[in-house]
């Protein structure tokens, strides 16, 4: 008798290292198979809202699948028994790249199954299986881990595009402290989301400040106007700035506040140590 | 505690919670290497009461503090840990001693001890002990308790604390040191089962002289005289009070496979916090197994003569499955896990030696006459079954049915082998390990085949053989294997053997790596688990 390693809850991952990374904006399409259980309703596109959120895939969901293919794919998918060919020609015919198919069955607990499956080579890249208890459907952070574990770290990494440009040639531009060279500059590809602080400057020029919250796969243009000292508004002044700047954080405190301000709590949290 | 409190402000920065309430876990490993769960990366924390049902948040870990999401406020609530590596293989478990509170408004804090599940086997005179969180070709996979006498069966109780019962006395493990805590704990009659209370330091013994509650803490036992109970469980009734319910009169399944099974039971019950002497209530049925849900009033029974999962409400049976020689069970979370046999299928002859139907009577004894069993045409298998409580289709796994070779030690090669079918399976013990996905199992089994003489010279080439082996199983639901397994006792009787027999001497084939009980050969008569449920 061999030892099963990967015995209660078993996480594979079957990677092809030599395989060039593919391409972290390719279609997929997500596909459930239920196997006699109606646990974990809705885990196809809670799938596919993390993957959404996480990746720059192009996803497609059970539904939209089924409208492309026709009302027969749950029958197709059960025809296929969890065979990789079959699963990759449905796949082909939604024009994906490769098929998430997310299966649901229950042997005392709940076993949840993810495979990976290359449409054009039909075969399965990578599986991960997990069994959790009754009515304990997975959480988001629990999805994320296991598409963490499936698919490749490529496809969480996701950019955004910032566009600079400045009213002065030859401006020397800084982005998260970053020097990115003199405007004009091309369109900069970078991490997202996330926040970057964005300098424009010019020698006898009063330097452009921001910080942006660049979103991923979004782009955003800033246009940094470089004006000479002593030229300024009456709104650069320190005190009319200090003044609005109050106010501003007045009012964005107090949107917050009452925006985020819970009901009598219902919900803690759960932390602590291990020793 | 700082980093802890740090992360759990962050969680609340993160989540948007203003309130001050939280659940702040101090989770105590031991200190013994060997018994300390280790190679953890995920915490699964799952909180468990009436009112939420079962909910589990499973987070990451990183460095010795955790952050696990958030779990709604409610009173009375079962807090339970357990840790899993990357391969998610479960390395740890804890569970809060007591029920607690979840507040709003206030920070809970819980001290649960974590330890690995360990897995116990009895042979009435050790305790043996499995880690499955090792390699079962690791050296330290099997071991052994020391400072024991007579063990018959262990039982946890909280996970802090196992209740080894041996003879007609307790004795009380340190699950941190695996060492001996304070002086045995006498009880009136040798101890045939026993059984934790849900929710407490106390324990159910079942004996010869009925049914006795032992406060661990208190070290007090308080008996309710009965007749001899083979088997003990605790469970709530329908008004919260716990009751122990004790099986008179068990009926095993029958040992071989065209044995006839009759017989019928008796149950008593004593309340658990004032036991009085208890009469029995008659059933009309013979029963192998009892188990009682730990926080609903459900009691289930085997039936191992109708090959039933049933029900038991008073005296009215409902059926929960079909289970064929069902033998044991147990309930853990909202399932019922039962282990029962398939019959193997044996070939017999007449006392002239030809052929012929297989009679209830017809043994399988190497000097038994008249109509006998030759040999097994079809093994017997195990049957395991998880059926959930509230009723519905059970899921059932067949293990495939073992077979042992036995090789003849006259060929100096050791190539000359005979491999034998289960003629019989019996299901000794089981225990559900925690999160439901593992069960430990023990069975005795038995192979036979007659000997084989050349019908014109009478010259025996090969002997009669009977082994009986013992086994140790983790059956792994998820997957419907055995995922490891340990041959605890291949024991080989041969038969009469002329001088003239051509193959005299035979022996069971060593198991495999893995599979051997390094610890001494034994015959398994219970199974037991931290945090497990048996």
């Amino acid at each position: 008798m061999r030892h099963v390693l990967v015995a209660l809850v078993a996480l594979v991952a079957v990677c092809d290292l030599a395989r060039a990374e593919p391409n972290p904006k390719r279609k997929v399409v997500v596909l459930e198979y239920r196997a006699g259980s109606s646990a974990l309703t809705g885990v196809g596109a809670r799938v596919v809202a993390t993957l959404g959120k996480q990746t720059s895939l192009d996803v497609i969901g059970p539904d939209q699948a089924r409208a492309t293919y026709g009302e027969h794919l749950e029958g197709a998918i059960v025809k296929c028994a969890g065979e990789a060919d079959c699963i990759a020609k449905i796949g082909a015919k939604v024009s994906a790249a490769e098929v998430i198919l997310v299966g649901i069955s229950e042997l005392g607990d709940v076993i949840l199954t993810m495979q990976r499956i290359d449409v054009a080579n039909r075969t399965v890249s990578a599986r991960i299986a997990d069994s959790l208890p009754a009515n304990s459907p997975p959480n988001d952070e629990q999805i994320g881990y296991y598409l963490a574990k499936l698919l490749p770290p490529g496809d969480f990494m996701r950019f955004g595009i910032i566009d600079i440009i400045s009213s002065q040639a030859d401006a020397l531009v800084t982005v998260g402290g970053e020097n990115r060279g003199t405007t004009p500059i091309q369109p900069l590809k970078l991490h997202a989301p996330a926040s970057y602080e964005i300098r424009v400057e010019k020698r006898g020029f009063t330097p452009f400040r921001t910080k942006v919250a660049l979103p991923a796969d979004g782009e955003i243009k800033v246009e940094a106007t470089l004006s000479k000292p002593g030229a300024s508004s009456w709104y650069n002044h320190w005190y009319v700035l200090a003044l609005g700047g109050a106010i501003v954080a007045g009012a964005a405190g107090g949107t917050i506040y009452f925006a985020t301000r819970p009901p009598p709590s219902s919900m803690v949290p759960v932390g602590g140590m291990y020793h | 505690m700082r980093t802890a409190r740090t992360c759990l402000s962050g969680v609340c920065l993160v989540f948007g919670c203003t309130s001050t309430g939280s659940l702040d876990l101090d989770l105590q490993l031991p200190t013994v290497p060997d018994l300390r769960p280790t190679g953890m990366t995920t915490v699964s924390v799952v909180a468990t009461s009436p009112d939420i049902g079962s909910m589990s948040n499973t987070s990451v870990l990183n460095g010795q503090s955790f952050s696990a999401g958030e779990l709604p406020v409610g009173n009375g609530v079962q807090i339970d840990v357990l840790f899993h590596d990357v391969s998610n293989r479960l390395v740890g478990v804890g569970e809060a001693p007591t029920l607690v509170d979840i507040k709003g408004d206030q920070t809970t804090t819980l001290t649960i001890p974590v330890r690995r599940p360990f897995v116990y086997a009895s042979s009435g005179s050790k305790l043996y002990t499995f880690d499955p969180t090792l390699d079962p070709r690791d050296a330290k996979f099997q071991g052994t308790l020391s400072g024991l006498t007579s063990p018959q069966l262990a039982v946890s109780v909280g996970g802090a604390r196992l209740v080894v019962a041996s003879m007609n006395q307790l004795q009380i493990i340190d699950t941190a040191t695996h060492m001996v805590m304070g002086s045995p704990i006498a009880v009136p009659g040798m101890v045939h089962d026993a059984a934790p209370v849900p929710g407490s330091n106390r324990i159910a013994v079942g004996h010869s002289a009925g049914i006795s509650i032992v406060d661990l803490d208190s070290m007090t036992v308080a008996n309710g005289a009965g007749p001899s109970v083979d088997k003990i469980t605790v469970g709530p009734t329908t008004d919260g009070h716990l009751v122990a319910y004790g099986l008179v009169g068990r009926v095993a399944p029958p040992a071989g496979p065209v044995e006839p099974c009759t017989g019928t039971s008796s149950i008593i019950s004593v309340d658990v916090d004032t036991p009085t002497a208890a009469t029995p209530m008659a059933l009309p049925q013979a029963i192998s197994d009892l188990a009682a849900s730990p926080d609903s009033a459900m009691l289930f029974v085997t039936l191992p003569c109708s090959g039933k999962v049933s029900r038991l409400d008073g005296t009215t049976f409902t059926d929960m499955s079909t289970l064929e020689r069902a033998a044991i069970l147990t309930v853990a979370g909202e399932r019922i896990w039962a282990a029962g046999t398939h019959a193997s299928v044996p070939s017999c002859s007449n006392a002239a030696g030809n052929p012929t139907a297989c009679t209830p009577t017809a043994m399988a004894d190497c000097s038994a006459t008249g109509t006998t069993i030759d040999w097994v045409t079809m093994g017997g298998h195990l049957i395991v079954q998880s059926i959930p409580v509230g009723g519905g289709t059970p899921i059932s796994v067949d293990v495939p049915e073992p077979r042992e070779t036995m090789v003849s030690s006259d060929d100096p090669a050791r190539q000359h082998a005979q491999v034998l079918r289960t003629l019989a399976m019996t299901p000794v013990d089981l225990v559900a390990l925690p999160g439901g996905q593992y069960v430990g199992l023990v069975t005795t089994n038995t192979y036979f085949i007659t000997a084989l003489v050349d019908q014109l010279s009478g010259q025996m080439i090969l002997p009669c053989l009977k082994a009986t082996t013992g086994d140790w199983q983790l059956m792994d639901m998820a997957s419907s294997t055995v995922s490891e397994r340990v041959r605890t006792q291949c024991a080989l009787t041969i038969g009469t053997r002329p001088p003239s027999t051509v193959f005299p001497n035979w022996e069971c084939e060593a198991a495999p790596d893995g599979q051997k009980p390094t610890m001494g050969e034994f015959t398994p008569i219970s199974v037991g688990a931290l945090f497990g449920a048996r």
